[in-house]
């Protein structure tokens, strides 16, 4: 018999499915319903949308997509939301998988978590639970999530599964209304709870095109300030820029629209029974409530996931790939194409490779190279955030709370372009 | 109406002719997957293996593994080997012994008593009885 740490199993066994379709990773958003209105969020739904949970998977949907996820060889699971525990059932569906064998991740803002709940993941143990927090005082966690009193709830989430030794992560997402905040909850994360953290500094319109997330999205140069905030933040930037500044782009290699895992390894299913390439992308997805999982993964996902690309953007040859987090669905989402650049991620990625002095060799018309329109701000950008006169630090004074709507461009409301809204 | 709100039910034989054996069964708080061709082991419930790991076997374990789908004696599992791979009875008694000793310590599998199958289809004695509380 040989016993195995996940991390090495992991990596052995996508080491031995290189190359092939093989579904073994899912996210399942079992509703899209949450009790917090996150300003950022880009699905979120109120508690009491009764359309919303009339369309949502049936507790025997449920089970009945993991019989086939099984058989289909799927292994990681994800469940998230919405709010995973807004729905009243979820512990039951969550059960069903746990029996059928997955290692099961969740994500929730932990504000549902109560005794009961905690005690019932002791027994049956998730292989992770990532609880998202959104400020480190009750005003700034408020101020996003508008909800009285969610804060306090939050906390005693955190509590009831750290107590339990349960296996928890922290995460945030940087916006406007809490960057201030940002260093101090790493250290609650890290340093009081012992519990790993990360921030996601990615903010996408919504599902739904509306763009009004956009609005508590930072700047390019504070996500930027804020990755090159620690020595590991740079090291780690640094080692992408080296590998793929060493190699012909990545984008290069391929001639499909699709360039990750989407479609190939892993696959999501919406709230409704729906199965899509990622959570983000959902503009072409296919019910599989009537055709099955099986059929969907085959032939339509098999469809979308091997469409060429109808044209060569900047994006195709960039050598610097890797320190951006543009792809189809951020394109889909900010754009309403998938294959139309997100100049806001390219601007990114453009400053992260500056602040790391790393040289970015021309790709076609790029605003942001040498020469391109948005050039010198750019270097204006990098001076700022190398000489430290923008600085994470200094965002812990006195804050104004509420978001200051001052991005061009953003506004809440359907894009009109992608015929879903 | 049954009054029953709890019923019970066990094996009883006559004073003298019970006779028990012990069988190995697959602890309920691990599952077997079948993932890219391998057997795996992953524990589901708390306080069982190690919830960080998982657990894989070779040929034979996994031919083992798959005996125990019932509860199987220690001589049922060898034979289940022997049936499989051309090995003598020492050999297959060696691993099966090597692969029941690693999965108890694990918690994958259990050791369990119960009225000896055999015993009951040779005498007959062995009969069902239901005991309820009220």
């Amino acid at each position: 018999m040989e016993q195995l740490s996940y991390g090495a199993f992991s990596t052995d066994l996508h080491q031995r499915q290189t190359g092939q379709r093989a579904p073994t990773q899912v996210s399942i958003e079992v509703t899209r319903r949450c009790p917090l209105e996150c300003q950022h969020c880009y699905n979120n739904l109120p508690m009491g949308d009764q359309d919303a949970r009339s369309r949502e998977m049936t507790t025997e949907e449920h089970f009945k997509m993991l019989d086939e996820l099984v058989d289909m060889g799927c292994f990681w699971l994800l469940y998230t939301g919405g709010e995973i525990f807004a729905r009243k059932d979820f512990l039951e569906i969550y059960t069903y998988a746990k029996q059928k064998g997955f290692l099961i991740t969740l994500f929730t803002n932990g504000t549902l978590i109560n005794e009961k709940i905690a005690d019932y993941l002791v027994e049956w143990p998730p292989f992770a639970i990532e609880i998202t927090l959104y400020g480190r005082t009750r005003e700034t966690y408020e101020a996003l999530t508008m909800i009285p009193g969610s804060y306090d709830r939050c906390l005693r989430g955190i509590k009831l599964l750290k107590e339990r030794n349960l296996p928890l992560k922290l995460k945030t997402v940087a916006t406007s209304i809490n960057k201030h905040e940002v260093v101090a909850m790493r250290q609650f994360a890290e340093e009081e709870l012992g519990v790993e953290f990360k921030i996601d500094g990615q903010i996408n319109p919504r599902i739904d095109c509306s763009q009004s997330p956009l609005a508590v999205r930072l700047t390019p140069e504070e996500v930027v300030a804020l990755d090159m905030h620690t020595p590991k933040g740079v090291s780690e930037y640094r080692r992408l820029a080296k590998h793929d500044l060493e190699r012909p782009p990545n984008l290069s290699q391929v001639d499909t629209l699709y360039f990750c895992g989407g479609g190939m390894e892993s696959f999501a299913i919406n709230a409704y029974g729906e199965m899509g390439i990622c959570v983000l992308s959902q503009q072409e997805t296919f019910d599989v409530r009537q055709a099955g999982l099986k059929q969907a993964w085959e032939h339509s996902l098999h469809s979308v996931r091997m469409r060429k690309r109808s044209r060569v953007t900047k994006c195709v040859e960039c050598r610097i790939q890797s320190l951006c987090a543009m792809c189809p669905a951020n394109g889909e989402m900010e754009n309403g194409d998938r294959e139309t650049p997100v100049s806001f991620l390219c601007n990114v990625a453009h400053l992260r490779a500056m602040v790391i002095e790393a040289e970015v060799p021309t790709h076609g018309e790029c605003e942001f190279c040498a020469g391109g329109s948005e050039h010198g701000a750019l270097v204006e950008s990098a001076r700022r955030i190398t000489s430290r006169e923008i600085d994470v630090e200094s965002w812990a004074g006195p804050q104004q709370i509420l978001p200051i709507l001052n991005n061009v461009g953003v506004a809440a409301g359907g894009c009109g372009g992608c015929g879903r809204h | 109406m049954d009054q029953t709100l709890l019923r019970k039910t066990e094996f009883v034989a006559d004073k003298g002719e019970t006779q028990l054996e012990q069988v190995y069964v697959r602890s309920l708080a691990v599952v077997s997957r079948r993932v890219a061709g391998e057997t795996l082991i992953v524990p589901v419930r708390g306080k069982v293996g190690d919830l960080a790991s998982i657990y894989s076997f070779n040929q034979t374990g996994s031919l083992i593994w798959q005996s125990m789908e019932t509860p199987k004696t220690l001589p049922d599992l060898i034979k289940a080997v022997q049936q499989e791979y051309a090995v003598g009875y020492e050999q297959a008694e060696q691993d099966v012994k090597q692969f029941l000793q690693d999965t108890l310590s694990a918690g994958l599998v259990e050791l369990r008593e119960q009225v000896s199958m055999a015993a009951m289809n040779s005498t007959g004695q062995g009969e069902l009885q239901s005991a309820g509380s009220h």
